[in-house]
């Protein structure tokens, strides 16, 4: 509803660019020569510790030791992300503001009806940073040892197989949604607040399933109490190399991963924006980096923002789909 | 019956203006009603599926009970009354806190800061506007030093 | 037996060896400092210390760091405590308790001892807390997961009706507060179908009101609201000191209590899903019932401090052993040690203690370290944070306010959290003026989502039979524990409202 049309962001580009040039100030904000000339902050929708935030503090050590300026995290928890979107959204467009954009930036534009920021369309994507897969996984004493075994399970007692997920709207919670929805099982979907305590649920075997990013769940996988039926990407991934995706087991249509990533303002400049692609590039190809990312259970990404832009609509659009076919409703 | 109560000698020093106990009633029974009214707009569900609605309407209905049953007993019995009220220094504190919330994005923290120590020094007759002023330029320059260069607080110093 | 005690000694070596080194002691040391002179600050709870401090530790090594953490964590409890006592600034669930017969006897002029009652009992039950760990941590974690959802339920209905024993004035006003506490920790996004509730259309209460702006309103506000409606003249008149030490008869008076608040303490924190916060009001609520003379809570009582400081602190070390097994934060607190943690690339889980002994045992050394350290440090500076009373009041009220605001502020990086502050503190005056006392409402506010996923899970799990409850053993034994603490509240008062009425017809 309050999305600005393309001609009144360029306007405000404009105006903006003309303000920074007349205060004779942030001069250099627009040429990438002198980028960046001041303090960077990267704003994290979650509290300090929740898996955005590792993610921001993680990269923005190794990107102050690249650019020799400071690069401060702060921390906006809460309104599923909808806090920090909306206020870098709002910032100056020069590039010293940047969010980690989640799938929930994606989400969101189909999860609440009317996002005063506009959505993900009120962001310039700059760099995708990692992506992790979703993992169905089971308490090893349930006997279903595939996927295909789990669902005759499912279909045998309709309603009773309870499947733990995360809160309302993230990937594991709308992956279950989709499941029921494309295989015609009943489950008992249970929604916790977070990964965590989903999983300790199913390591109790209170329930029997959990749908969850992989990292949290991988040390039980590996303990032996858990087991992983399926991830969702389209390739195995390198920390469970024995689990099939989903796509080999038999699941049609139902590919994704979650990903983070850094968003700027949409009407920072072009060149502001390759100048900051190009930093978190340098630093996403670290070793150090990648070591450090790999060990939170992250797959490094990288790559042109085009991509990223790309990433972001074509998840937009598929949890759209998702949300509209659970009939989830949504939120104003 | 009432008249028992009223002379007893926990009622307090004043015996009279308005019954304590009435008035709490009042504020449980109002809380209570708006609460179950909103949560009436909300889906009950069922026992294996609650609502988001069914806890709440349930709690409210609950304190709405409660506090009728106070307010029916300082009906019966009467209540201790009310302590004397001062507007002055209820309005100051809130006020500078208020000010700070409001101000402290836009004006940075130093001029908010002086703010908030300002207006709470209204709470109090007298007191000379030189001390507070003191005071206040102590406390802002204090707080800019621990807060934003040793603790890295993320608010400006200055004015946006 | 034998086998028991060798791996203590073996388990705690292990621990001692990593702890123990200078270096480590050393960053335990600066970290308890850092923690208690950040804690101490009013309205400046642990949550918002060790947020600030997080960064301070990433230039460590991943053992020194958490081992420095812990001793943040432990010192920035401490000098929260410190507020509760001196100003009646609870700075996180825990402290609330603390207040009510902290700052009791600090006006009496008994600061000084209360403050050395909180640290001893606090080392005292981390002493213990540390050897029932070492010696138990495997079947602990069993014991952990035995509690499911209707576990949880029963032990938080045992908890409500606990604080409606630790009020000390009207019982169904303190009903009232735990139902009012109730509605507002609902408000926000419900967790079962996403869909926002009592929030008005505000997008900042979609996760809810945070604890501490409706703490530092309903009590730091209030309170100073209050103290400078009696006038600066009487207000002034609290710095009378006294004697700093605790007297014989008040350690004779703390010590058992002092242990059963570890024994209440040590069992609730083994809890994932919310057992700690109830530990400081679970063993202030068995005080009050196993005194003799139970009026004198609410007004200084001795066993009042030590007991939930004690609970506290040995709730907060047991409870790392879900942390460290499950990975399941209990607490924000403990939500940010896990955050701390996978930035330092540890992963918590069932593996840390089995693949990473050295960790482990070092960081449950280190916290008996940093409470040690916490002794040494805070004995000697009780003299000087009661001196803070000395201050004149009309100085120290405009600071304490700023504090208080900016405290708030840095919890989520949130002007609203402030404004927040301001409509509780109102709220927080009106209570006062009406006789209702705060405490139950902080607790059911802690308490009430977690009551009402726990209600919603267990149902939806049993197909929305609600004879789960008793049929669970352990559910069955806490709801009856309830009903028994609900009897003997009701009674006395009942027999009351009797002798009362006998009273009046005989005149």
């Amino acid at each position: 509803m309050h999305t600005p049309s393309p001609l009144r962001r360029h306007l405000r580009g404009l105006a903006a660019a003309l303000l920074a040039a007349s205060l004779g100030v942030a001069g250099g904000a627009a040429t990438a020569a002198d980028f960046p000339a001041r303090p960077i902050r990267l704003v994290a929708p979650a509290a300090p510790g929740g898996s955005p935030d590792i993610l921001a503090r993680t990269v923005g050590q190794f990107l102050n030791e690249r650019v020799k300026q400071p690069v401060v995290v702060e921390n906006k928890p809460g309104g599923a992300g909808n806090i920090a979107h909306e206020l870098v959204a709002r910032a100056a467009p020069d590039g010293y503001t940047l969010l980690v954009a989640t799938d929930q930036l994606a989400i969101n534009d189909s999860l609440f009806h009317d996002l005063s920021y506009g959505g993900s369309r009120g962001f310039a994507g700059v760099v995708q940073a990692i992506s992790a897969p979703q993992v169905l996984v089971v308490n090893s004493t349930v006997p279903a040892r595939s996927v295909a075994e789990f669902l005759d399970l499912a279909r045998a007692r309709p309603g009773e197989i309870a499947v733990a997920t995360p809160a309302v709207g993230t990937v594991g919670h709308l992956a279950t949604a989709l499941l029921q929805r494309r295989t015609g099982v009943r489950l008992n979907h249970i929604v916790y607040k977070s990964a965590q305590p989903a999983i300790a649920e199913a390591l109790s075997g209170r329930v029997q399933a959990v749908f969850v990013t992989l990292a949290p769940a991988l040390p039980h996988i590996q303990s032996g109490a858990l087991r992983a039926l399926a991830v969702s990407t389209a390739e195995r991934s390198p920390a469970v190399p024995e689990v099939p995706t989903t796509a080999e087991a038999g699941l049609k249509d139902f590919t994704f991963s979650s990903w983070q990533g850094f968003s700027a303002p949409a009407a920072t400049p072009a060149p502001v924006l390759d100048a900051l692609n190009a930093h978190f590039n340098a630093v996403l190809a670290d070793p150090r980096t990648r070591t450090a990312l790999t060990a939170q259970g992250f797959d490094v990404a990288g790559g042109t923002r085009q991509a990223f832009d790309g990433l972001v609509a074509a998840s937009a659009a598929q949890w759209g789909d998702v949300i509209r076919a659970a009939d989830i409703k949504p939120v104003d | 019956m009432s008249v028992h109560t009223e002379s007893a000698p926990e009622t307090g020093r004043r015996a009279t203006g308005p019954a304590v106990d009435l008035w709490a009633a009042g504020l449980f029974v109002a809380t209570g009603t708006a609460w179950l009214g909103l949560a009436g707009g909300y889906a009950i569900g069922n026992a294996g599926r609650m609502g988001p609605g069914f806890f709440p309407a349930l709690v409210a209905g609950l304190l709405l009970a409660v506090g009728a049953a106070i307010g029916g007993t300082a009906l019966a019995r009467g209540s201790e009354r009310f302590e004397p009220f001062r507007l002055r220094p209820l309005a100051a504190v809130l006020g500078s806190v208020l000010v700070f919330g409001l101000a402290v994005d836009r004006l940075g923290l130093l001029l908010t800061a002086v703010l908030l120590v300002v207006i709470a020094g209204q709470s109090l007759p007298g007191g000379g506007l030189r001390q507070t002023l003191l005071l206040a330029a102590g406390l802002a320059a204090a707080c800019w030093l621990l807060f934003i260069v040793l603790l890295g607080v993320p608010l400006e110093a200055l004015p946006r | 037996m034998t086998d028991l005690f060798a791996n203590l000694g073996a388990n705690l070596g292990l621990g001692l060896s990593v702890a123990a080194s200078p270096q480590t002691v050393l960053w335990c040391l600066v970290g308890c400092l850092l923690g208690t002179l950040i804690g101490v600050l009013p309205g400046i709870g642990p949550v918002a210390t060790i947020a600030m401090l997080l960064p301070v530790t990433f230039y460590l090594d991943p053992v020194s760091a958490i081992i420095m953490l812990a001793g943040i964590y432990y010192g920035a409890q401490y000098g929260g405590s410190t507020t509760a006592i001196l100003m009646r600034l609870p700075g996180e669930s825990s402290s609330v308790v603390t207040c009510l017969d902290g700052n009791a006897m600090a006006r009496r002029g008994r600061a000084g001892a209360a403050l050395a009652v909180a640290a001893l009992s606090s080392f005292l039950a981390g002493t213990v807390a540390t050897l029932l760990i070492a010696l138990f941590s495997p079947s602990l974690t069993a014991l952990a997961q035995s509690f499911g959802p209707a576990e949880y339920f029963s032990l938080m209905l045992l908890g409500m009706t606990g604080a409606v024993v630790l009020a000390h004035g009207s019982v169904p006003k303190a009903v009232a507060m735990v139902l009012l506490g109730l509605l507002l920790g609902l408000v926000g996004t419900d967790v079962e179908s996403g869909m926002q509730r009592f929030t008005f259309g505000i997008p900042e209460l979609a996760d809810g009101i945070d604890f501490v702006p409706l703490a530092m309103g309903l009590f730091g506000l209030a309170e100073i609201i209050v103290n400078l409606e009696r006038g600066v003249a009487k207000v002034d008149d609290v710095a009378a000191i006294g004697r700093l030490r605790p007297t014989r008869e008040e350690m004779r008076a703390a010590v058992p209590a002092a242990l059963r608040g570890t024994a209440v303490g040590s069992l609730l924190g083994l809890l994932p899903g919310g057992g700690a916060v109830l530990s400081a009001f679970a063993a202030y609520t068995l005080e009050k019932r196993l005194s003799p003379t139970p009026e004198r809570f609410g007004t200084g009582a001795v066993e009042g401090v030590a007991a939930p400081e004690a609970a506290n602190n040995a709730g907060a070390q047991t409870s790392f052993v879900p942390l460290l097994t499950l990975g399941i934060p209990e607490t924000p607190v403990m939500a940010l040690m896990v955050g701390a943690m996978m930035i330092h690339g540890i992963q918590p889980g069932p593996q840390v203690m089995t693949a990473q002994p050295a960790l482990f045992w070092g960081l449950i050394a280190s916290m008996w370290i940093g409470n040690l350290m916490l002794l040494v440090i805070n004995l000697p500076l009780v003299g000087l944070w009661v001196r803070l009373l000395r201050v004149p009041y009309h100085l120290l009220f405009p600071a304490i306010l700023l504090f208080c605001a900016i405290g708030v502020y840095s919890v989520h990086n949130s002007a609203f959290d402030v404004l927040l502050t301001a409509l509780f503190g109102l709220v927080g005056y009106g209570l006062a003026k009406l006789k209702c006392e705060p405490a139950p409402l902080m607790l059911a506010f802690v308490l009430g989502p977690l009551m009402e996923e726990n209600l919603r899970r267990a149902l939806q799990l049993a197909h929305g039979d609600a004879g789960v409850f008793v049929r669970q053993p352990i559910s069955l034994g806490l709801l009856l524990v309830t009903l028994a603490l609900l009897l003997g509240a009701v009674l006395p008062a009942v027999r009351r409202v009797r002798a009362v009425a006998f009273a009046e017809t005989d005149t």
